[in-house]
């Protein structure tokens, strides 16, 4: 493991733009974690406040009720990131399970499991998460993950699968099987190291893949929510008329760019992990 | 091929059943059934008999509310498939079948004017990085088209709306055609249509072409490095000929996979697409039903959407073997190479969150 | 052996690995002959810059490599010195490649017959009628014992690994080449197809007078195949020689010897293989001195500080080895070498 950390490090140093993303997803940690501590969004509206322009007291200016929109934007971070961690999470361990037991079963229970994933992966997926949040209609944190790892399992259900087959041909499975080691064993030390550098990266895609859907769930306010996060933010900003008057740009800009700048902030890392990788993906093919 | 082509339909039909049993399935057996609540509703307006009820709901569900369960699972098979999809609930006196009839051919045109868009544009940006991939410029445009993949969908349509629309009046944000032309098949019109796709189309674009494009190069790239394009230099070819047939040949075959999954993904795109720009489309009526309680077209855009989707998949597998010719050959390895076609492009697809969200 | 015209003559090539951080020169001042009756074999362990020659000698080095210096010469005309457009008209024309991957050498989603004619076609001043090139190229395919007409409307996964090598080969000569380079000819194949491949090999060199050169690392392809033999190690050349030289003269090389002992049977039936102690040097750790000092036998203190020249008729025979050249030039050739003075001595 401090092999891999250091590998990581040494991408990361040589590549500026994995650096920054994995800055910019540190960032967003920390702030998960602190925001709720340091910043407050007051309850009471404060019209004489509103629609302020950047300040020291209010870096980005004030929103329609004179709330900080900085402090609303730190405090709406931990939702998100809760939400779209525990999907990713969710989504790895169905697709991984369900990768695995497929490839170990093999015949038909595979061939099932396989035709089951294949309806996932042609539903639309966002469709899907919608509808199942506006019929399900539930506001706790668990259920919203579940619905947004509904689909997003099944492709890497099915890749987990075809590496599972690869490494079952595999000389050194064979040889394992040879000196009877225990399945347990395997799966531990021969299965797992190998493909798990694939389920890394896709657990960080699956993380912006979930949060993009999260944030457009809240945005169109199909999930019901509880408090301040990003997409209600653009939900108001909108409802507000915020397109159509220059006073509260900042308001929908700024949790806009907090997306976007997350977004990218991943696809930059998993770019570097997928270099520090990829050696080990080829042997593997 | 008959085999081939067979199995593929099968496996198609199997997933459109499934997504029409699923649906009827998650609407009954939802808490808070909403076939229940509106009875409900109905019980507490008072002024209706039971039978009036019953006869009400049957109307916007086409179910007997009391029946047993298997009975109308079948009534309800029997009439999506002869596309009876119930009656709305909010938009009073229009069938679910006839808001979809008028509203698919705009998503249709839209999906189809965007997906054009991104994939050529998304293409030759993949192709330009590859070829140059040791350049300053390849890093330019690798920075640019990863920052583009990040952008959601909603974002880039806001930003259009505000920027574009709204403080500039470049382009009109709302509707698919001016209220003010006469519709049907004249210039007025057809501009005003153009007009109006616009906006969306960029939007949808600039959410698209950066997966894509990184998909290319990828894919590109890996075939630049093949064992038969060092050999085809060997035989003395010119460039184009390689370029042509060799190189480009081979690495648009993961992206033709991709094409297919990536039209659900385009779907879900336009569903913020369509409704910040009230743009009369399936995804814009799924939003508004989901808005409004609106269970029947809910579903209904639900089915039509995800039929739509498999059907396409179902072409491209249909069209595939005519440029992979490894697929579809008679014998058993028709059945391996498919499948191994799918797991590849699961593996692109989960690799590219542009494509894939 | 020898004798006819000088088809292919490379002078002082050296072929460099251009890496980010530094230069690996992975052939280094690389000079031999091939004349038009030889079936030139070029041998050495992997990574001792053989393939990397031979994709050389058509400027198809395979990134990062660069051609460093050198002079490659087809009948006389110097290929460094053509414009890019005569080189891809030389390529297949003149020199044609069957490379170690021929099993992925074909497009896999175009027929071979279509590729066949891809090739007509960047060559018309070859066939130009393509008709007729397809024709031949049916001649060829059964000259490789392969049913003619019938591989052509095949794609390249529709072959079997034997297959693939046979129509390789073939495909290789459509244009009438002076020079056929295969690279590892036989190494991926059965036993029944390395057999087919050679009988092969000496057939279309008997019939069509094609200049056969091979790269390999197995001694039993060469026992069987080549007339000349160049031994390649670490990038250098370390022996040329005619055939005879090379199995039944005790002036060989003693890394050639090496490799002698360790196939089993070749030439000593009974006799146990034994395996050349130590590794190939990394082209990064380069010893001083002669490259295979730290694994020879007869390695003496002049071995491990001074660099051995290729000393002999570099056409025909030459050897680069301190012990080796002092005996020759001793002028008592048939003398044995005992290890006496080796610093290495078993």
């Amino acid at each position: 493991m401090t092999g891999l950390g250091r590998d990581l490090l040494r991408i990361l140093r040589g590549d500026a733009l994995a650096m920054a993303g994995a800055i910019i997803i540190a960032v967003y940690c920390v702030v998960a974690v602190i925001g709720p501590y340091v910043a407050k969004v007051g309850l009471v509206s404060d019209p004489g406040r509103a629609y302020e322009g950047p300040s020291w007291r209010f870096p980005l200016g004030t929103d329609a009720f004179g709330h900080s929109i900085l402090s609303e934007l730190v405090v709406g971070t931990r939702p998100i990131m809760e939400i779209g961690v525990t999907a990713a999470i969710m989504t790895v361990f169905v697709g991984v399970t369900v990768g695995l037991a497929s490839g170990y079963v093999s015949g038909l229970a595979d061939a099932v499991i396989m035709r089951v994933v294949d309806v996932f992966l042609t539903i639309p997926g966002l469709p899907l998460v919608l509808v199942i949040a506006a019929l399900i209609h539930s506001s706790s944190p668990l259920v919203l993950a579940a619905i947004l790892s509904i689909q997003s399992w099944a492709g890497l259900a099915r890749a987990v699968r075809s590496m599972a087959l690869s490494l079952r041909s595999s000389d050194f499975i064979e040889a394992a099987r040879g000196q009877s080691v225990p399945l347990r064993h395997m799966i531990g030390r021969q299965l797992l190291p190998n493909v798990g550098p694939y389920v890394a990266i896709h657990f960080l895609l699956a993380v912006t893949g979930a949060i993009y859907a999260e944030v457009g769930l809240f945005l169109l306010g199909i999930a019901p929510v509880s408090g301040t996060n990003w997409g209600t933010m653009i939900n108001i900003a909108n409802s507000q008329g915020a397109l159509y008057s220059a006073r509260s740009a900042m308001y929908l800009l700024s949790p806009m760019a907090s997306i976007v700048l997350l977004q990218f902030g991943f696809v930059m890392f998993s770019r570097a992990m997928d270099e520090l990788f990829n050696p080990r993906m080829r042997v593997l093919a | 091929m008959l085999s081939y082509i067979l199995r593929r339909s099968l496996i198609s039909f199997f997933v459109i059943f499934v997504v029409i049993s699923g649906s009827f399935f998650l609407v009954r057996m939802m808490p808070g059934n909403p076939m229940q609540v509106l009875y409900q509703q109905l019980v507490q307006q008072g002024g209706l008999t039971p039978q009036e009820i019953d006869a009400e709901i049957k109307v916007y569900y086409g179910l007997q509310p009391h029946g047993p369960l298997l009975s109308q699972y079948f009534q309800y098979l029997a009439d999506v498939a002869q596309g009876n999809f119930g009656r709305s609930i909010a938009v009073s006196s229009a069938t679910v079948a006839h808001i979809i009839k008028q509203a698919l051919p705009w998503t249709v045109f839209l999906s189809a004017a965007s997906l054009l868009v991104t994939f050529v544009l998304g293409i030759l940006i993949g192709t330009i990085m590859a070829a140059f991939r040791k350049g300053a410029m390849a890093k330019v445009l690798t920075l640019v088209t990863s920052f583009f993949s990040a952008v959601p969908a909603y974002v880039s349509a806001l930003i259009l709306i505000w920027q574009v629309a709204a403080i500039h009046h470049f382009f009109p944000a709302q509707g698919a055609y001016s209220p003010s032309v006469p519709v049907g098949f004249n210039l007025a019109f057809i501009g005003s249509v153009l007009d109006h796709a616009v906006l969306p189309v960029t939007a949808a674009v600039i959410t698209g072409f950066g997966g894509w494009a990184l998909m290319m190069k990828g894919s590109t790239t890996s075939t630049m490095g093949a064992d038969y394009i060092r050999a085809s230099k060997s035989w003395g070819l010119t460039q184009r000929r390689i370029t042509q047939t060799y190189i480009g040949r081979n690495s648009m075959l993961p992206i033709v996979t991709n094409l297919a999954l990536a039209l659900g993904g385009l779907f879900g795109g336009a569903l913020f697409i369509e409704t910040f720009f009230t743009y009369p489309g399936v995804a814009y009526y799924m939003v508004q039903a989901i808005d409004n309680r609106d269970y029947p077209v809910m579903m209904g855009c639900f089915i039509v959407v995800t039929t739509a989707t498999v059907l396409a998949n179902f072409l491209v597998d249909l069209f595939y073997p005519l440029i992979d010719p490894r697929i579809a050959r008679p014998g058993g390895a028709a059945r391996g190479a498919a499948e191994r076609r799918k797991s590849e492009a699961a593996e692109q697809a989960t690799a590219q969150p542009g494509v894939a969200a | 052996m020898g004798s006819g015209d000088a088809v292919l003559e490379v002078r002082n090539l050296s072929v460099d690995f251009a890496l980010p951080t530094t230069r690996l020169r992975a052939v280094d001042n690389v000079s031999f002959t091939v004349y038009a009756d030889d079936v030139y074999a070029l041998v050495g362990e992997s990574g001792c810059g053989k393939s990397t020659l031979a994709a050389a000698l058509l400027d198809l080095v395979p990134e990062p490599g660069v051609i460093a210096s050198g002079d490659v010469l087809l009948r006389g005309t110097n290929v460094r010195s053509m414009t890019a457009d005569q080189v891809r008209r030389a390529r297949m024309a003149q020199i044609a490649m069957v490379f170690q991957a021929a099993m992925s050498s074909f497009n896999p989603v175009v027929t071979i017959g279509s590729q066949v004619e891809h090739v007509l076609e960047a060559h018309p001043e070859v066939w130009p009628d393509r008709r007729e090139g397809l024709e031949y190229f049916d001649h060829l395919l059964e000259m490789v014992r392969l049913p003619g007409s019938r591989m052509r409307g095949r794609f390249e996964s529709q072959l079997s690994g034997g297959m693939k090598q046979r129509v390789a080969i073939a495909f290789a000569c459509v244009l009438k080449p002076s020079i056929l380079v295969l690279d590892e000819p036989t190494t991926a194949l059965d036993v029944v197809n390395q057999r087919l491949v050679i009988d092969v090999l000496k057939d279309l060199r008997e019939k069509l007078g094609v200049t056969v050169v091979f790269v390999t690392h197995d001694l039993s392809v060469v026992a069987e195949l080549a007339t000349m033999v160049a031994v390649m190690y670490a990038g250098r050349m370390v022996q040329i020689a005619p055939i005879d030289t090379i199995f039944y003269d005790r002036r060989r090389h003693p890394y050639v010897q090496a490799l002698l002992s360790s196939i089993p049977n070749v030439l000593q039936p009974g006799r146990a293989a034994r395996s050349i102690p130590g590794q190939v040097p990394r082209l990064d750790q380069l010893p001083p001195g002669c490259r295979f000092a730290p694994r020879c036998p007869l390695a003496e203190q002049v071995c491990l500080r001074d660099d051995p020249e290729l000393i002999g008729d570099s056409h025909h025979n030459a050897v680069a080895c301190h012990p080796l050249n002092r005996h020759n030039s001793a002028a008592d050739g048939g003398q044995e070498l005992v290890p006496g003075r080796a610093v290495n001595g078993a």
